[in-house]
């Protein structure tokens, strides 16, 4: 179960390509991808969830080829986040959300009332209830990640893929985005995030796979997988692991 | 709220029809005109009378209300297609290669109305063609890469329909300028029964899709949503192609209305395709009778309904883009 990718290739017109990538992100864990800026994350992501389709290697979702399912297959068992962008039109942010119906829909139906009751729960379970109405381009930067988490939840996959879900959030939102990450993992679900800040990787992740110039450089339970060594030979610069002021969400503070 | 205006535009043609049916050069009283419509057997209406309004406004304002809605529809759903709100079939070079197209049919082979419809298809097709593959010369396209390919491709379907009025036979020439501006004084019975089809088809096509454009509209995201995104794109890209090449064989270039009307029902109703596609098609519907109505009548000769739409659009395009630099870029 969960997701499972061997020897993905995946190689840009221009040049740049991830080389030789395998993965196992199993249920009820979360599985962190960190790396230098241009190291091939987002790619990565982008072939896992669909949106690139990779020149070679094998992705098997459930234990089924990834390659032999219709998009509607994929959309029903991996979630989506997206990096934060924000969309031409200013729809609401319940119409954001009930979006993520969409694998469950025919191709011309529209969403039911029992579709909008299911996305009006997932906003109140991130805590975002109030804002069902408001327009998504005028709501602040973390409010639209929680909206598209909420929309990922909706699409009611067991795997969820996440772009840098943690990057440019204040404390709170930081807090409640990775709180949400943790609950659904321990729900059972399989999480695969991208992090800027590879002591994300060590705080709130399972296993970790650091990316390099395409190619992964280490991959492990994240405490061996980050470490001095590893990191200083990925990013090019020598790194040293330091126990420096921090500031954080208590643990059971909401 | 929201529901009273949703109802309000949706009603919107079956309060500009009663406006339209009484406004003319000839007047004919509520009267006169409820007895024409009701019982035509009547043998105290007059002749003539009964032929302006059967023969000549009627298939008129049909004729008004479906390139309305054609050209409307296909403005918002290339918008959520493209996930632009600055294109329309106007400023993607639709119209231009379609009317390029059709005048083309004319002059060729004296344009029935397949052969213009034909043509203006076809040629509205490899517009939105060119256009696309233009704007991705640099990578992805960005809002205005778009706008700006379709200003080209605008330019260069201009140019040829120039090239067309050149080669035309001195005795048509008239005719087919008159007719490229955007006019409906030419409209009958047949047009009305020539175009129904083309545009009831697409219409309906896009009404079918609207939660899809939706989604379409959230860009190549749309993908990890379960869309079949290419096909789907083609799809309705080919069905906004064909209602605008309908609308364009029978009233030639109704510019701006596809850029004019969706925006006032997004500002009125908000982005949802399920309101905007239903709201966009009976409320453009509505605004080209108006603006027809007003070309016939404000004016000792009839004007052409494209002038109307240009003189309200481009201010209006002009406001848009000052509020993209905020909003959307």
């Amino acid at each position: 179960m969960g997701l499972s990718i061997r020897h993905l290739c995946y190689t840009y017109e221009e040049g740049f390509s991830i080389r030789d990538i395998c993965l196992d992100a199993l249920n009820g864990r979360v599985l962190g991808i960190i790396g230098p800026n241009g190291s091939g994350k987002s790619t990565l992501i982008q072939c896992v969830v669909g949106l690139l389709r990779p020149q070679s290697g094998l992705i098997r979702i459930e234990d089924r080829d990834s390659a032999s399912m219709t998009r509607r297959e994929v959309a029903q068992r991996i979630g989506y986040v997206p990096q934060n962008h924000p969309p031409a039109f200013p729809f609401r942010v319940l119409d954001i959300v009930l979006m993520g119906r969409t694998p469950y829909l025919g191709m011309l139906q529209t969403p039911s009332r029992c579709d909008e009751a299911l996305a009006e729960e997932r906003l109140a379970e991130l805590g975002i209830r109030h804002l069902a109405d408001r327009p998504y381009t005028h709501i602040s930067g973390g409010e639209r990640r929680l909206a598209l988490i909420a929309r990922a939840l909706a699409q009611q996959a067991d795997i969820l893929v996440l772009d840098e879900p943690t990057a440019y959030l204040d404390f709170r939102n930081r807090h409640r985005v990775t709180q949400t990450i943790s609950d659904l993992a321990s729900q059972g679900a399989a999480v695969v995030m991208s992090l800027h800040d590879p002591a994300e990787a060590l705080e709130c992740c399972h296993d970790a796979i650091l990316l390099s110039e395409g190619a992964i450089a280490a991959a492990g339970p994240s405490c061996e997988a980050v470490t001095e060594e590893n990191l200083s030979r990925a990013y090019g610069v020598p790194i040293t692991r330091v126990d420096a002021p921090r500031f954080l969400v208590k643990p059971d503070g909401r | 709220m929201r529901r009273w205006l949703m109802i309000l535009l949706l009603a919107s043609p079956l309060l500009a029809f009663p406006v339209s049916m009484l406004s003319g050069r000839v007047w004919i009283s509520p009267r006169a005109v409820g007895q024409m419509i009701l019982t035509p057997q009547e043998a105290s209406i007059q002749p003539t009378l009964q032929a302006v309004l059967w023969q000549v406004r009627l298939p008129r304002i049909l004729l008004a209300l479906l390139v309305g809605a054609a050209l409307s529809v296909s403005g918002a759903s290339l918008q959520q297609v493209c996930w632009n709100p600055l294109v329309s079939p106007y400023i993607m070079g639709v119209s231009a290669g379609a009317c390029f197209g059709a005048a083309l049919a004319v002059v060729l082979w004296g344009g029935g109305y397949a052969t213009m419809q034909g043509c203006a298809f076809a040629f509205g097709c490899i517009a939105v063609a060119i256009t696309s593959a233009l704007s991705q010369i640099r990578g992805d396209s960005s809002p205005v890469s778009l706008v700006l390919a379709g200003i080209i491709v605008s330019a260069c379907f201009g140019a040829l329909l120039f090239m067309v009025y050149l080669i035309a036979d001195p005795d048509k020439v008239a005719q087919v300028v008159y007719w490229s501006m955007g006019s409906l004084h030419a409209a009958s019975w047949s047009g009305v029964i020539r175009s129904f089809p083309g545009i009831g088809l697409g219409v309906v096509l896009l009404y079918a899709f609207r939660w899809r454009l939706s989604v379409l509209s959230m860009g190549t995201e749309a993908k990890a949503l379960g869309v079949a995104y290419e096909r789907e794109r083609i799809l309705l890209l080919a069905a906004t192609t064909l209602v605008t090449a309908f609308a364009v064989s029978v009233a030639g270039t109704v510019a701006w209305v596809g850029l004019l009307v969706p925006h006032l029902v997004r500002l009125i109703l908000g982005a949802d395709s399920r309101s905007l596609i239903p709201a966009s098609i009976t409320f453009g519907a509505a605004f080209v009778l108006l603006a027809d109505t007003l070309a016939r009548t404000v004016y000792k000769y009839d004007l052409p309904v494209g002038i109307l739409t240009t003189l309200i659009g481009a201010p209006f395009f002009l406001y848009l883009l000052r509020r993209s630099r905020t909003a959307w870029v």
